[in-house]
């Protein structure tokens, strides 16, 4: 019976890798936007969530699980260039800084991992009909915001944010 | 189901989970290998002092400024990987001692280092990504894909070519060094390769739970298996799959990625005690 077994997961060990295949996507290395819209419309039928799915995004991330948001995020602030011009619709914590050499205030929507030991943080820019303090909710409140990653330049340096034309959030 | 299915069709999409899977099934792969040597020869918990050296090494890089912290991290690894697994029975010290003092010791030292030196606007969170891994698979850039790939690439060539040599150190090396044969050497070529499983390792499960994955897939095989050759390659499709379950899990349900990955070898190591107790009574 011993032999059974390991011939049967030999078997196994052979067949899985061409069994995941059609998941991974191996071997079909064409980076086709149309089929990840596809894929985000069959999963926002599925969920019933179609009050956002009229508003089609390049990445949304308010769908995905923490782990992925996390990772994402890493990545969209490890190589920025790349998600230049994309749309990005994302959930997180709400935060204001403010900076003293340029006297304005930074908004914030901050991720924390899966661990929460870490969190990372997009900045977005709403349009010049959200006034601060006003129409900004207090720290850590629970925000989505929806927008272009878009990038400007400070003294000097290059920053990256979302130029968000949306912000919804719940009001405690 | 179906919704879960869409799930991972629209994550798949991403270019940083197809290489968290590649990565982690190969790593995977790798550390199961050599968990079967590991476990019988009483190291089962190498592979947690070694990941201690490892974090360590990795603290100096990050207070020197290395652009790539694996060439100080592999180097020093394998030096006290040949240190653990060479110094034979004269040494003073002997082995779980040495191990624990080498553990302890760099995971001490590397924290020091870490709060003294470190530039990091996050340190708390940089050490818990680092001893956990929660989603350091999730973030490798295609460089480090291609040098998981090749360091896997040259554990299972290592492990194809002397095995037979591997399974003589395993059971008795004494008879092996009495019949001419250069046990040190071959002990050398060991410790090594577990000194880059090791390393690549701690980008999956974290420095802390480095362990499990040696250990595991190991002992579920021994449940059901008796000889070394069934029990290696049954290891590797435990530790393969439970990867694989562990990476897809924590990506649906938004977990950490080492602990989830430990937590699926743990039911795999359940499930296949069950199952060698039924086959032992039939």
């Amino acid at each position: 019976m011993k032999k059974t077994i390991l011939k049967f997961l030999i078997l196994c060990l052979v067949i899985i890798p061409f069994a995941v295949q059609p998941i991974t996507g191996c071997g079909n290395d064409n980076h086709n936007e149309n089929r990840n819209e596809e894929a985000k419309e069959v999963f926002d039928s599925t969920t019933g969530n179609n009050s956002k799915s009229a508003r089609e995004v390049d990445i949304d991330l308010s769908i995905m699980s923490r782990t992925m948001i996390f990772a994402e995020v890493n990545n969209i602030t490890s190589n920025p260039e790349s998600y230049l011009g994309k749309s990005i619709r994302l959930k997180g914590s709400y935060f204001a800084a403010y900076y003293d050499v340029t006297d304005d205030y930074y908004h914030f929507v901050l991720i924390e991992d899966a661990d929460s030991c870490c969190q990372q943080g997009l900045e977005f820019i709403l349009g010049d009909d959200y006034i601060f303090p006003g129409d900004f909710p207090p720290d850590m409140t629970e925000i989505e915001i929806t927008g272009i990653y878009s990038s400007y330049l400070e003294s000097g340096q290059t920053y990256y944010y979302i130029a968000a034309d949306v912000m919804q959030y719940t009001e405690e | 189901m179906h919704e879960i299915i869409d799930k991972l069709v629209l994550y798949f999409q991403f270019p940083f989970v197809r290489y968290a899977m590649i990565t982690g099934t190969l790593i995977a792969l790798c550390s199961s290998l050599l968990g079967v040597t590991l476990v019988l020869k009483r190291f089962s918990f190498i592979g947690d002092g070694l990941s201690h050296v490892a974090f360590g090494a990795i603290a100096i890089a990050t207070a020197m400024n290395l652009t790539n912290n694996l060439f100080l991290v592999l180097p020093v690894t394998i030096i006290c990987a040949i240190i653990l697994l060479c110094s034979g029975q004269n040494s003073k010290i002997k082995g779980d001692a040495a191990l624990a003092m080498l553990s302890v010791g760099t995971l001490a030292i590397g924290y020091l280092i870490l709060n003294v030196f470190s530039s990091s606007s996050n340190l708390a969170g940089d050490v818990c990504t680092t001893l956990f891994g929660s989603t350091s698979i999730l973030t490798l850039s295609m460089t480090d894909v291609w040098l998981s790939g090749i360091l896997s690439a040259l554990v299972v060539v290592v492990f194809l070519v002397f095995y037979h040599k591997i399974f003589a150190i395993t059971f008795d090396e004494d008879f092996m060094t009495a019949t001419g044969v250069k046990s040190k050497a071959y002990n050398l070529i060991l410790a090594t390769t577990i000194a880059i499983v090791i390393v690549v390792a701690m980008n999956l499960v974290g420095a802390l739970l480095i362990s499990a994955l040696v250990i595991f897939p190991a002992l579920s095989a021994m449940r059901v298996f008796k000889s070394f050759r069934a029990v290696t390659i049954c290891s590797v499709f435990v530790s393969v799959i439970c990867a694989a379950l562990g990476i897809l899990i924590s990506i649906l349900a938004g977990t950490p990625v080492g602990s989830t990955i430990v937590a699926v070898d743990i039911a795999g190591f359940l499930l296949f005690s069950l199952v060698g107790k039924i086959i032992s009574r039939g």
